[in-house]
């Protein structure tokens, strides 16, 4: 059964110490919530690493592929790290679109924040 | 067709706050059928695409006041149909759609079969097909 669109919530997570942030995707969301997710992503972006983090989101569709390659491409044009966390508790239809789409052969998708976190910086000044 | 078979109808306001409520009712649906898992999340991945597909692309020129998206979902023989109509303009493309144009792709990709044709004397109807097993 899909969860209730009352736990949908979108937080963003500060990692000072390692200039860091991760943006929780909790829930269900889709075009009624793109949006936001592009506001959240925005705003993760001053930091030198972003991650998303859907190991707790139930469902995405295109609409938030869209609003992921887009900080994608921005984090890979500015040099920054960039991951995707698609975990034990991701819904189905998360893992389903990015199979769909090749999207998971493309971005860095990582099984928890910690492989994620493992992985190396680009060099410094690195644009695409 | 079983008299008795529980059946979807529902209209809403082309707005995409009504997604989630469409996508949630076809779930009560299949719930009322069993039908759940991977199949059921397909179903609903699908039915996404559809309503996205009308609240982004068939209204835009703005010439029909009650935009909104219908819907029906059934069951017949084991296989699920469900359809998403809209009264508008048709699809046409749009160079800043917010999917990336991914989402027909998607739907051929998760339904059995998928018919897209124009409802005259407006609107276009997508009629997805889902075979339980398959």
């Amino acid at each position: 059964m899909v969860p209730s669109m009352s736990s949908r919530a979108i937080s963003l997570v500060r990692q000072d110490a390692a200039d860091g942030c991760v943006v929780v995707l909790t829930g269900e969301h889709d075009l009624s919530s793109v949006d936001e997710l592009r506001e959240a992503f925005d705003e993760a972006s001053s930091a030198r690493s972003v991650m998303i983090d859907l190991s707790e989101t139930a469902f995405i569709d295109s609409a938030v592929l869209g609003a992921l390659i887009a900080s994608h491409r921005d984090a890979t044009e500015h040099g920054r790290r960039w991951a995707l966390i698609v975990g034990n508790g991701s819904g189905a239809a998360v893992r389903r679109i990015l199979e769909l789409t090749g999207l998971d052969a493309v971005m860095p998708v990582y099984s928890s924040r910690d492989e994620a976190a493992a992985q190396p910086f680009p060099p410094e000044g690195t644009t695409a | 067709m079983n008299d008795e078979q529980v059946q979807l109808e529902l209209s809403v306001p082309a707005k995409a706050e009504n997604i989630p409520l469409v996508r949630h009712a076809v779930a009560g649906f299949l719930d009322g059928h069993s039908i759940g898992g991977d199949q059921a999340s397909d179903m609903l991945l699908a039915v996404t695409e559809a309503c996205t597909n009308v609240v982004q692309h068939a209204y835009r020129d703005g010439s029909v006041a009650d935009a909104e998206i219908e819907v029906w979902a059934e069951l017949t023989d084991a296989v699920v149909t469900i359809t998403v109509r809209d009264q508008g303009g048709g699809f046409a493309p749009r160079v800043d759609s917010p999917g990336l144009g991914l989402g027909l792709p998607v739907i051929a990709a998760l339904t059995t079969t998928v018919e897209i044709r124009p409802t005259p004397p407006s609107g276009t109807e997508v009629v997805m097909t889902f075979a339980l097993g398959a």
